[in-house]
């Protein structure tokens, strides 16, 4: 291996000796010498053509076999294979790669063709020597697939380009064994970059379709740098790598990152997407800190002592800087792969290594409570020193707080968890906000110690607690707001333009004077197209009060149409959130979506579009639509789901039942979930407003 | 110039690295640099002997521009047959500017190429021959052609790069209707099946004709759509049929298809019960050919000749190609692996036929 490596280098150099002089005697040429005949383009040409004939008995065509053709009808499986499809060997013994384009995960054989060795006329009478291929292994993660032949004499592997000598500017060539059995087809282009998809594949100009997806990305010297494979990007509205054929942006798994994982594939297994188990306490995906705030409960990082408030890095060696380099070093990993952590812990001097294995699925989780309500505080960023603890404003009732004793104006300036720590004064993480608080305990199973400091007027005291299940009825009281000394004005109504939106939404805002981040109720009504400033006063009269006592704005966003919820209108939901926000703060912990019969079915879908966002949603004489799929709990989008029943609707007992399999699939993923009567229109405000107040519990 | 080319060599020898980089940033800046050479050298001269075609169409999503190539010093132009060229009034646009108008002298429906002539002489041109040789996968080409309307006047129609990607019989179609012509193509890895580019002139680098760029296609193999040229050697035989005044008949499949079916060869596959039924063996009729090849009940047919089918509708296809006197081979699975089996040739009609 060494020696092809270096071999490579040499080559490159002199390479770049070749392009650089032609080039660069062309740009400086005079007009008598554009006579002359292109030589560099032609030596490129035959460079072109001895890479293609050099790999063409290493790649073979795939096709699937009258069995599983009709196997795949039977399914409906998303992706089908279109026809034939390429695949490389990478075992003289019968090991052939390809991707799921070609063997999509239902179908097991396949049908694979030898190259023949000369090239024969169309017909009938003869028949190139092919062989059943098994499916032994997958990368879920690539969309490669590993099969198994058996061959009567050795197929011929080829050689691999080394992980250095993958560079952005290298010619590529892309190979496909599609259009004609007998000759590998061809298509060239360069290296665009390295390291695209989080790290999981090299990106080329050269035209990539499904008549090379399977086929390996050449250097000029017929070196084999990747697997040709349609790898989804995350652009809005691709569900496949494939719609991005003839768009000048194709993608190779890099055979350096294949390589490691072939016996893992020869031995029969699966691989998935490796999966660690944290959450960030910084809001912005790709720059913030890479400081881990939420370690999720049985996930890999909790099993490894990943604490939150460990600040990553390095990974597997690689510096880490932001938590864009944690998805690049994590992204190519998969289940089973083992990553060195190195994390820098609190007043810790020396960095700490901490070595874990991923997995590919991570314990259901439930999130668990201590029952305290913070005083209200808009979103900051985690910077220590920007505020000092985090104010108690009530206490949930037989909480864990109350039971231990925390009383409203307490400040919480410590934490931990107490398996992790010796309950000693230095391991407690100061606390800074309450986001950060949250985030520390927002992982942590039901019935963990966990350690607070917490300052009163006199002193300050360490007190051990126990985690709780989290609640799943919402309270029938909480505390209202109480007046601040001046008097507030009433809450206003407020028209919310969105430029490119007809039907401008409405809000009921909250005048608090002393600048407390309101909580916000998003409103889906029955649908009714454009609303006029009337049946908006008219439909928040009801609402004023809750809205005043517990310092929640309500926003009402109005249908295009006037007969249904359509797809397209859940995108005004985030505009307009985004507007409401330029007039007023809001606290990022208290917002739900909530809507009435068909409006509360679309304030389902609008909360799993923004998920996120919406904390809680409470369908009001409605059911989540049918056939939507649930997904299961996780720390970072937190959901509490209300079914809400005014004494305006009968319920028959077919709905009832309707519900409570509704509500057993939610309590089944982890959400919390339970039913409540709403009673008439004006409970139904405050009721529903001291709910949203209540979301902001931990 | 001279003090110039030693301060190169003097930084090539020097600085590799720094001009590694900066030939990467000349690929990035130049494109015509990329493909490694100037294009101009041999592109100016073939540009002289393609034309700008104007003539009808413009409605419903037909084009009604495309290109042509001279093929006579006295003004025969030879494009594709399309609509936009079915019309009394073809503009034709030279290199330089001049124009004319072209008439429609014929055409070869079997090819879809048109020939076109404008009163000229002495005009530059491709000379064609059914001799010009076959061009291998890699080769590198530029295609010529009045892409998108955008070369307006005297402008020089423009200039594509890429390579042969594959020389294949086209299998296509546009929309519902499959192509006419059936013959070899040059697959192209550079996107030509743009509005304008049918008939514009494929060259090599070294200024050779060696294609003309076909219509906007999909592929029926895989509904990607198709960039691809007629080769030369096929353009060669068209422009002399139409000469000649053989306008071709349109093809109606090269191989007729025969009555030949699944059960003269003796095979009795299972209930064709499904859009896609696999093509299991059932049985076999005594004393047929695939009794006497070894076919087995259970058998899984995967390919007839260098066919593959994964349908007993696809397998009824191929074999209705089959002529008496054909010889014959197939694939099937047995036991998890492919056997082949020879049948041997192909009865004539005559011969008795099992009953239905």
């Amino acid at each position: 291996m060494d020696s092809i490596i270096r071999r490579t280098v040499s080559h490159h150099v002199m390479l770049t000796y070749l392009l650089c002089a032609v080039p660069l005697g062309l740009c400086y040429s005079d007009q008598s010498t554009q006579q002359t005949t292109p030589e560099r383009a032609l030596a490129e040409q035959a460079a072109f053509q001895n890479a293609l004939s050099g790999i063409s008995d290493s790649v073979v065509r795939i096709e699937p076999s009258g069995l599983s053709v009709a196997t795949l009808q039977g399914t409906r499986s998303t992706i089908q294979p279109a026809g034939p499809s390429t695949g490389l060997v990478i075992g003289a013994d019968g090991w052939i790669l390809t991707t799921e384009f070609a063997v999509p995960s239902d179908i097991d054989e396949v049908v694979i063709t030898l190259p023949p060795e000369n090239k024969i006329a169309d017909n009938l009478a003869w028949s190139p020597k092919r062989l059943v291929g098994r499916v032994t292994g997958r990368d879920l993660n690539r969309g490669l697939v590993l099969l198994k032949c058996e061959p009567t004499e050795p197929l011929t592997e080829p050689q691999f380009v080394s992980r250095e000598n993958v560079r952005p500017g290298e010619w590529a060539l892309a190979v496909g064994r599609v259009w004609d059995l007998e000759e590998p087809s061809v298509a060239v282009g360069i290296i665009s970059a390295v390291e695209r998809c989080w790290g999981r594949a090299i990106q080329t100009d050269a035209a990539v379709s499904p008549v090379n997806y399977g086929g390996p990305l050449l250097s000029i010297r017929g070196l084999v740098f990747g697997i040709i494979a349609p790898l989804p990007v995350e652009t809005a509205g691709m569900t496949s790598g494939t719609e991005l054929y003839d768009s000048g942006v194709g993608f190779a798994i890099p055979m350096y990152d294949i390589i490691p994982l072939i016996p893992r594939l020869k031995n029969g297994e699966m691989l998935k997407p490796g999966l660690l188990g944290i959450g960030y306490s910084a809001q912005d995906p790709i720059n913030g800190s890479p400081v881990v705030e939420t370690v999720r409960a049985g996930s890999p990082a909790a099993k490894s002592g990943l604490q939150s408030g460990d600040l990553i890095t390095q990974i597997d060696g690689r510096p880490i800087r932001r938590i864009a380099d944690i998805r690049h070093a994590l992204t190519p990993k998969v289940a089973g792969d083992v990553l060195e952590i190195t994390v820098k812990r609190m007043e810790e001097k020396a960095p700490l290594s901490i070595r874990t294995v991923l997995s590919d699925k991570l314990p259901p989780w439930k999130r668990s409570m201590l029952g305290v309500v913070p005083v209200r505080q808009p979103l900051q960023t985690n910077e220590k020193g920007k505020t000092e603890g985090v104010v108690v404003d009530w206490i949930w009732p037989d909480s864990p707080a109350e039971k231990a004793g925390i009383k409203p104006q307490d400040v919480i300036i410590g934490a931990a968890i107490v398996s992790q720590v010796n309950a000693d004064d230095l391991s407690l993480q100061p606390i800074a906000s309450p986001h950060q608080l949250s985030g520390l305990l927002s992982g942590l199973a039901s019935n963990t110690d966990v350690m607070l400091k917490i300052r009163d007027s006199q002193q300050s005291r360490k007190i051990r607690l126990k985690t709780a299940p989290f609640p799943e009825k919402p309270l029938n009281k909480v505390p209202a707001f109480e007046p601040t000394n001046k008097v507030n004005p009433p809450p206003a109504v407020v028209k919310l333009e969105i430029p490119e939106i007809s039907e401008p939404s409405w809000a009921l805002i909250p005048e608090q004077q002393d600048g407390t981040p309101a909580g916000v109720l998003v409103f889906f009504d029955e649908p009714s197209g454009a609303l006029s400033e009337k049946s908006v006063t008219v439909w928040t009269s009801g609402w004023r009060e809750a809205v005043a006592q517990y310092n929640v704005a309500v926003i009402l966003v109005p249908s295009s149409d006037s007969d249904s919820w359509r797809q397209a209108d859940l995108e005004r939901i985030g505009k307009t959130i985004s507007a409401f926000t330029q007039r007023c703060k809001i606290d990022p912990t208290r917002v739900a979506f909530a809507g009435s019969k068909a409006g509360g079915s679309f304030a389902w879908l609008g909360a799993n579009r923004f998920d996120t966002i919406a904390r809680g949603v409470c369908l009001i004489d409605a059911d989540i639509p049918p056939r939507t799929r649930i997904r299961e709990a996780s720390p970072d989008r937190f959901r509490w789901v209300l079914f809400g029943t005014t004494s305006k609707e009968k319920m028959t007992k077919e709905g009832s039942q309707q519900y409570r399999r509704t509500i057993k699939r939610l309590r089944d993923a982890g959400v919390p979930t339970s039913q409540i009567p709403l009673g008439n229109d004006p409970a139904c405000a405050s009721k529903l407003c001291q709910w949203v107040e209540s979301l902001g519990v931990f | 110039m001279t003090s110039r080319n030693s301060l190169l060599a003097n930084v090539i020898s020097k600085r590799p690295r720094l001009l590694a980089s900066l030939v990467i940033a000349t690929l990035v800046l130049c494109p015509i640099r990329v493909v490694g050479g100037d294009a101009t050298a041999v592109s100016v001269d073939a540009a002289r002997r393609v034309v700008k075609l104007y003539g009808a169409g413009g409605i419903r999503g037909l084009e009604s521009y495309q290109t042509g190539i001279l093929v006579s010093p006295s003004g025969h132009i030879l494009t594709v047959l399309s609509t936009a060229i079915d019309s009394e009034l073809i503009d034709c646009v030279l290199d330089d500017g001049r124009r004319y108008n072209a008439s429609l002298l014929g055409a070869d429906l079997r090819r879809e190429l048109a020939l076109l002539k404008v009163d000229g002489d002495d005009l530059p041109f491709f000379e064609l021959s059914a001799e010009s040789p076959r061009q291998n996968v890699g080769t590198r080409v530029l295609a010529l052609s009045n892409l998108f309307g955008v070369a307006v006047g005297d402008e020089r129609v423009s200039i594509q790069q890429g390579v042969i990607a594959a020389h294949v019989p086209l299998r296509a179609r546009r929309g519902p209707h499959e192509a006419a012509y059936r013959g070899d193509v040059y697959v192209l890895d550079c996107t030509t099946n743009n509005p304008g580019s049918p008939g514009g002139c494929l060259i090599d680098w070294h200024g050779n004709c060696v294609g003309m760029l076909g219509k906007e296609l999909r592929s029926s193999e895989n509904a990607t759509w198709l960039s691809y040229a007629i080769p030369a050697y096929e353009l060669a035989l068209g422009f002399k049929a139409i000469l000649s005044g053989n306008s071709g008949q349109p093809p109606t499949g090269e191989r007729t298809a025969s009555d030949f079916n699944i059960r003269s060869l003796g095979l009795e596959l299972v209930p064709d019960l499904l859009n896609l039924t696999p093509p299991f063996v059932e049985a076999t009729l005594p004393n047929s050919l695939a009794a006497k090849a070894g076919f087995q009940t259970d058998d899984l047919i995967v390919a007839v000749g260098n066919k593959t089918v994964t349908s007993q509708r696809s397998l009824r296809q191929e074999l209705s190609y089959l002529i008496p006197g054909d010889s014959i081979q197939m694939n099937i699975i047995r036991n998890g692996s492919i056997v082949l089996m020879d049948l041997g040739i192909v009865p004539s009609p005559t011969e008795p036929r099992e009953k239905r």
